[in-house]
């Protein structure tokens, strides 16, 4: 009893600092957040208006909302889908055996240690319309009419940020993918091979099943990326040309600091909050029970 | 006893004195300025602000921190600092609403005494005096004066074709139409950028009391002339942008303006300093004309300095106001800003001939003419004038009656929800 109890004063100790510090510097301000969603407030006055809801509802109504939260899903399916492909793509590649793995490897992982603002910026020299490298390129070898104006078409802007994007983020899942690969036993792939299984009958029926944890790994995190998705977008484009590369994160700051209704980004920030929990949830789920069973 | 009582009381004064003696040495001679006063000429300009002013005031300690970014970077940092109850002394602020914001929210400290020992009401054009001061009190002291509707021409290809400026707009899509026909584009344009150029339809539909009463919510958006305007704008500067405007930034959009091109670009006057960094020759290589129609009216955008309240020094910020607003900090500043001082008494020798010009049409209009403030920057609420400024340039990529309509709508919208709340100010121009 006595034990039971000193342990109990351990763990309670333990936890003490930890918790504090969660709760000041991550509830709280989720806290703070939601009250000042509530009411109409510039972020500068010392005082505040209730409104209630009256924010999220002003929300939900704005179409500029509309085509951010629609920007930011095009983002998560992008994130799930493209990046996580590159990345398993580049790994399965340099899992083979070729000359140069190492160099290669730096290579493939080298954007993503580049700061996201130092890649906007680069992108956006080789989007410039006149002299920027892809149209250059494209009249070089006489596609000239296929130039474009990467970052000043609305219904290009998005996806020619998704472009720098997928150059930078890529390696991320290549790491994760070939760290993955490297527990695949190999006795398994030659006794597939041995039993007559083509490439992509191995890849399909073992190595992928074998990758699930790697690749629940990089959809989760991907997903979380495609949700906080910020500096990217606001380095190349700052949500224009007229909101069309607009995310909920760009959005918010926008509402906040250019326009002074921080009651309106508070209310967008909580919105934000809500559907990054959704995409993360499964995640936190699967690897609890993954804890659990390793503990067990 | 007694003695010992008294010695208590003695040294525990002395301690005390001490204690806010030290205090007052160790801070009551420093001024930190914020600013995003960052790129080129405008470093040079800020930095040989504070060299002046350190030179004015050898005992003071004066701090500049850069913020990278523009306004609203800074107005994130000074609102933490705001509610952290610890401002910087002095900060970078524009004139008119933005200043208003934070007068509304008892964030600045006003500076009437500071004003009054600079006679501000003797040296500052009458129209700026009215956007810094209100309520009462003077708030900020105008560092100088930016005009956003002048348009610069590339004086080599005007000079090739005979082209003269344009007076009015029909002249105006002659010129581009001569351009275009000898392979050139004829206006630069960038993304985030198309609502300076959509001021001068505007001005020429609206007249300058239309616009301010626009700018202060007394004319709806959905009013038959400022369509006018919208439609105008469409039939001359959007013509005319060269081919992916939208892609460039504003200091990209000078490149084909460089490179023989583009012939026009229409900008603030900040772009001078762009041109001469490349090499240009103002008068020679390039120059001005005013938009059309706007031959007695220009538009103007002020950079100033104001002091929060609960700044934890006013000496250092008193006297750097007091240097500021002086001829010598003006001068310091606009030598490299690349912009006309606010100081009326600045000799106009230190300028370049473009800068020159435009201090010659400021003195001329301030008697035979208007200078309005920017609308969207100085005028409206915050939140309008960046709807404003998005709009703008939405119509500009798509221009359409359907995205016309949503555009007009969408302003008007807004206006309304601000007229209920009270939000919209009584601005006079800049005469």
């Amino acid at each position: 009893m006595r034990i039971a109890t000193e342990r109990r004063i351990t763990y309670l100790c333990f936890l003490f600092i930890p918790v504090t510090l969660f709760s000041l510097f991550y509830i709280y301000p989720i806290f703070k957040t939601f009250m000042i969603s509530l009411n109409n407030w510039d972020g500068i006055s010392p005082t505040m208006s209730f409104v209630g809801l009256g924010n999220y509802i002003e929300l939900f109504g704005d179409a500029r909302f509309q085509v951010s939260f629609t920007n930011n899903i095009k983002w998560l399916l992008f994130y799930m889908l493209i990046p996580s492909a590159v990345g398993l793509g580049l790994a399965l590649l340099l899992n083979q055996r070729i000359h140069g793995k190492s160099i290669f490897r730096t290579v493939f992982f080298l954007p993503y240690t580049i700061m996201p603002v130092a890649v906007a910026s680069v992108w956006r020299w080789l989007y410039e319309p006149g002299n920027g490298l892809f149209n250059r390129v494209l009249t070089g070898v006489g596609l000239g009419k296929y130039t474009q104006v990467w970052l000043g078409d609305p219904h290009i802007a998005t996806y020619s940020i998704m472009l720098a994007a997928l150059w930078w983020s890529a390696g991320f899942a290549f790491v994760l993918y070939f760290s993955g690969l490297q527990n695949v036993p190999a006795e398994l792939v030659e006794a597939a091979h041995i039993d007559g299984a083509s490439y992509w009958q191995t890849f399909r029926a073992v190595v992928f099943p074998m990758l699930l944890p790697s690749t629940i790994v990089v959809l989760a995190l991907n997903g979380i990326s495609a949700m906080r998705i910020f500096d990217i977008i606001y380095s190349l484009t700052r949500g224009g040309p007229a909101y069309s590369t607009d995310v909920l994160a760009t959005q918010m700051y926008d509402l906040s600091f250019c326009r002074l209704q921080m009651g309106l980004g508070s209310a967008l920030a909580i919105i934000l909050l809500l559907l990054s929990a959704i995409i993360v949830l499964p995640y936190i789920y699967y690897t609890s029970r993954r804890l659990e069973g390793i503990h067990q | 006893m007694f003695f010992k009582r008294c010695r208590t009381l003695i040294l525990s004064v002395a301690l005390l004195a001490l204690t806010f003696g030290v205090f007052e040495l160790g801070t009551t001679q420093a001024a930190d300025l914020w600013h995003y006063w960052l790129s080129g000429g405008e470093k040079d300009a800020v930095d040989s602000l504070v060299k002046g002013a350190k030179e004015a005031y050898p005992a003071d300690t004066f701090t500049l921190n850069g913020i990278p970014g523009m306004t609203e970077q800074l107005r994130q940092q000074l609102s933490a600092a705001m509610l952290a109850n610890k401002p910087p002394e002095l900060y970078q602020s524009a004139i008119g609403y933005d200043l208003k914001s934070y007068v509304d929210a008892g964030q600045l400290t006003p500076i009437d005494d500071i004003w009054k020992d600079v006679k501000g009401d003797e040296i500052f054009p009458k129209g700026l005096r009215n956007m810094v001061s209100f309520q009462g009190h003077a708030w900020a002291i105008p560092l100088n004066m930016h005009i956003i509707s002048h348009i610069f021409y590339n004086k080599h290809i005007f000079d090739k074709y005979g082209i003269k400026p344009p007076t009015n707009w029909n002249e105006y899509n002659k010129v581009c139409a001569v351009l275009r026909k000898n392979g050139i584009e004829p206006m630069a344009g960038a993304r985030d950028w198309a609502m300076y150029p959509f001021y001068a339809p505007l001005v020429s539909t609206l007249g300058p009391q239309g616009y301010m009463d626009l700018g202060n919510g007394k004319i709806p958006f959905t009013d038959k002339r400022v369509r006018k305007a919208f439609l105008l704008f469409k039939d001359t500067i959007v013509k005319s942008y060269m081919k992916g405007w939208a892609g460039y930034g504003w200091a990209e959009a000078a490149n084909p303006f460089f490179e023989g091109k583009v012939a026009m670009y229409l900008n603030g006057d900040w772009v001078v300093a762009l041109f001469q960094q490349r090499g240009w020759k103002p008068g020679v290589d390039f120059d001005f004309f005013p938009a059309p129609e706007m031959q007695n009216i220009d538009i103007m955008q002020v950079d100033a300095l104001a002091a929060p309240k609960g700044s934890a020094d006013t000496k250092g910020m008193r006297d750097f106001l007091t240097y500021a607003a002086s001829t010598s900090g003006q001068k310091a500043f606009n030598m490299y800003k690349g912009s006309v001082a606010a100081n009326l008494n600045v000799d106009p020798s230190i300028y370049n001939p473009t800068i020159k010009k435009t201090y010659d049409r400021i003195q001329a209009l301030s008697k035979n003419g208007v200078i309005l403030p920017n609308l969207a920057f100085c005028l409206v609420p915050p939140e309008l004038g960046a709807e404003i400024q998005h709009q703008t340039e939405r119509y500009a990529l798509s221009p359409d009656t359907a995205t016309l309509n949503s555009v007009l709508n969408t302003l008007e919208n807004k206006r309304k929800s601000l007229v209920k709340a009270g939000k919209f100010a009584n601005w006079s121009s800049i005469k």
